[in-house]
């Protein structure tokens, strides 16, 4: 009776080829690996370079925002004394609401302190009519008319002192004539000094806008 | 071979001595032991016979017999040819032999057994050779692994170090590079906000000083110039003064606008990327942000003071310079040295030409900041001198009519008044309204020389009167009344060519006054 034989497959290691597989995927994953370290140390060693700038530049900005804040303070200080009562002026001279009942009574001192001073000034007529946003909307417009009767000089007088309104020395009310209408009675014409003349003035005061957050 | 040696080593023993009568054949157990072995040869040890050799019944040794020593192996010829008497010692030997030469292979066995053989050992050889390759290899395939693995690991090391690094988002070890560098340059630009925040508030505080004095100094030139009596030296020692100022916060406030607001970073990963106008664009919101909330702060408290309504205006005047790309060019383009000549030289002048120009000047600065400062001194710089326009309607006149406010055009019937004026600054256009009395009919020619004049002035264009009409008699004198339109002079219209109502060069024709083509 023959005796059964067992096959035994063992199988054959090729070292060569796994050595040769070993040694391709090391060299790649090694390149690879080495080409990535590469450029990530690139971005590393700027990170880290520019957060060591970056912390020397932040210690020397904060030091000096102290000391810009500090002459900043000094200045506005500094301003605030020499200019409160320009500040203040300013309030009258271009005021935050038109506040017409104050320019009437204004308008009505100058005409009767000038009648007084020299005659003759009469006004006959005042209407404020209702404001307005001028073009580019920084500032509101109150335009209003008045006619007075009056000399040549007073009128002089009076158109000198509309332009010279808003002067910040006197926080006077910033006026300015739009049109002026002029009659003379007869013929005397312009030159006569004491003839009364109709004048016709159309004028227009001028107060701020508020200004919002949103704005 | 040792076989071999063993039998010459028989045959030089010298022979025992043979009584009379004794068998002189050579008999095994008279041969003398084998010389020992060479010790350059290994050589068995000498096998012991297992019995001792029986004595013979005729034949006595004359000497005690020699020690029993191992018996060479010998061919049969020669024990078989040799002697026959001795035939049951010789079955005997032959047992005995047989025990020797079983014990000589076995020995000769344990011998080849131990002893390589020459020609088998190539196999062999070839094999170890191959395991050898074999061990190399897999030496080399361990050293290879080990590489493998340390490449790989120190790879995986170095992307997971350079991922914990520079990931926008891994913060297992605490903040790392990236997000360090991105709160670095966040603490930058907020601290660099805080800079321009002062810089345009102090630019402000500087631009409302440029306000009041260009102001204050347009003012007393202005009265200067009226010819204001009693005051005059105050008001040139401030106008003085003021020339002094006003190029000294000029340069100021270029000092103050012209550095960039962006401060240069280097983006992190974590960072998106911006266009420089949108990092312009960044910083500028950044910079309204930091000034609202100044404005918030101050005005969360209920009841404002008024130093915190100033401030608010402060606050919302700066808010108009951020961005205001017009004063910053008007700024940056302007030379101080320029400005305080012109200064000077309007201040000893007070030409109404160099006041124009300055006033423009400083309009084109303050207008931009549109704070309420700059809307005054926009509005001012708008204003029309009518006193001065009234003066220069008679002083035209007079060139035409020398006795022109004189009050004599009623009692001589000979000159020019007028009945009405009417001014609209609206569109700059004059309405004059008058009367011309001539004795020689020639009122004509009168308004004729007053439209002329008028077009002449640098005050006044685009004089135009169309239609006359006149009446009276030489008794009673001729009436002609006029009434003309004109604009006034701007700045935009002179640097054009306007062109005039009337061609200065007329041609004289028989039927008089021809306008050239």
């Amino acid at each position: 009776m023959a005796l059964k034989t067992k096959k035994i497959v063992i199988p054959r290691k090729n070292y060569q080829r796994q050595i040769r597989t070993y040694v391709v995927v090391t060299v790649v994953i090694g390149v690879a690996a080495l080409i990535y370290g590469f450029f990530q140390f690139q971005d590393l060693s700027t990170a880290r370079a520019a957060l060591e700038d970056g912390q020397t530049r932040l210690s020397e900005m904060t030091s000096f925002e102290a000391q810009i804040a500090d002459q900043y303070a000094t200045l506005k200080t500094a301003f605030d004394q020499d200019f409160e009562n320009v500040r203040n002026a300013v309030d009258g001279v271009l005021p935050s609401e038109e506040n017409y009942t104050a320019l009437t009574k204004t308008l009505d001192d100058f005409v009767l302190t000038l009648n007084r001073q020299s005659p003759s000034i009469f006004m006959s007529n005042l209407k404020f009519s209702q404001p307005r946003m001028d073009a580019d909307e920084e500032y509101a417009i109150l335009p209003f008319s008045m006619t007075l009767s009056t000399t040549r000089a007073n009128l002089e007088r009076f158109l000198q002192y509309t332009e010279n309104s808003g002067s910040l020395d006197d926080a006077s009310r910033l006026l300015d004539v739009r049109s002026i209408t002029i009659n003379f009675p007869g013929e005397t014409g312009l030159g006569q000094e004491q003839e009364l003349l109709t004048v016709s003035l159309s004028l227009n005061a001028y107060f701020q806008t508020q200004q919002t957050e949103e704005q | 071979m040792a076989e071999s040696e063993n039998i010459q080593g028989n045959q030089q023993t010298p022979a025992p001595s043979v009584e009379k009568g004794a068998d002189l054949s050579v008999k095994p157990q008279t041969t003398t032991p084998p010389a020992p072995a060479t010790p350059t040869t290994p050589t068995p040890a000498p096998v012991q016979p297992t019995t001792p050799p029986a004595p013979a019944a005729t034949i006595k040794p004359a000497t005690p017999p020699a020690q029993p020593m191992p018996k060479p192996a010998e061919t049969p010829q020669k024990e078989g040819g040799i002697s026959f008497s001795n035939i049951f010692n010789k079955q005997k030997s032959k047992r005995q032999d047989t025990k020797v030469l079983t014990g000589i292979l076995k020995k000769k066995d344990t011998t080849e057994t131990k002893l390589k053989p020459i020609l088998g050992d190539a196999p062999v050889l070839q094999k170890t050779i191959a395991e050898e390759r074999t061990i190399k290899l897999k030496k080399q395939l361990r050293l290879v692994q080990s590489v493998f693995v340390i490449v790989f690991l120190a790879a995986v090391g170095s992307a997971f170090y350079f991922y914990s690094e520079l990931s926008p988002t891994f913060d297992l070890f605490g903040p790392n590079t990236t997000q360090r560098l991105k709160d670095v340059n966040e603490n930058l630009r907020g601290v660099q906000t805080q800079l321009n925040k002062y810089r345009y508030l102090a630019a402000q505080l500087d631009l409302n000083r440029f306000s009041f004095i260009s102001s204050d100094f347009l003012d007393k030139t202005g009265q200067l110039a009226n010819g204001a009596s009693g005051q005059s030296a105050a008001l040139s020692r401030s106008v003085g003064e003021a020339a002094q100022s006003l190029p000294i916060l000029l340069t100021n406030v270029r000092t103050q606008l012209s550095p960039n607001i962006v401060v240069d970073t280097t983006r992190s990963a974590a960072e998106e990327e911006l266009t420089p106008q949108q990092i312009q664009k960044q910083a500028e919101d950044d910079l309204r942000n930091a000034l609202l909330a100044d404005r918030r702060e101050i005005t969360k408290n209920a009841d404002l003071t008024i130093a915190n309504e100033q401030d608010l205006k402060l606050i919302d005047n700066t808010m108009k310079l951020v961005g205001n790309k017009n004063l910053l060019s008007t700024v940056r383009s302007a030379s101080s040295e320029q400005f305080e000549a012109d200064l000077n030289t309007y201040a000893s002048s007070l030409e109404s030409e160099s006041r124009k120009e300055l006033a423009a000047f400083m309009s084109s600065i303050l207008s931009s900041t549109k704070s309420d400062i700059a809307t005054i001194s926009t509005i001012k710089a708008n204003k029309i001198d009518w006193t001065g326009i009234m003066s220069g309607i008679e002083n035209v006149t007079r060139t035409v009519d020398p006795t022109f406010g004189a009050g004599l055009a009623q009692s001589l019937g000979d000159g020019i008044f007028y009945t009405g004026y009417s001014f609209d600054t609206s569109n700059n256009k004059i309405l004059l309204s008058g009367v011309t009395k001539t004795t020689t009919a020639d009122n004509f020619t009168l308004i004729s020389d007053l439209i002329e004049a008028l077009e002449l002035s640098s005050d006044f264009m685009d004089v135009d009167m169309r239609s006359f009409s006149k009446a009276g008699t030489f008794a009673a004198g001729f009436t002609s009344n006029f009434k003309i339109d004109l604009l006034l002079e701007t700045e935009d219209a002179k640097n054009q060519n306007a062109p005039v109502a009337l061609e200065p060069k007329t041609v004289a024709t028989a039927t008089g006054v021809q306008r050239s083509q």
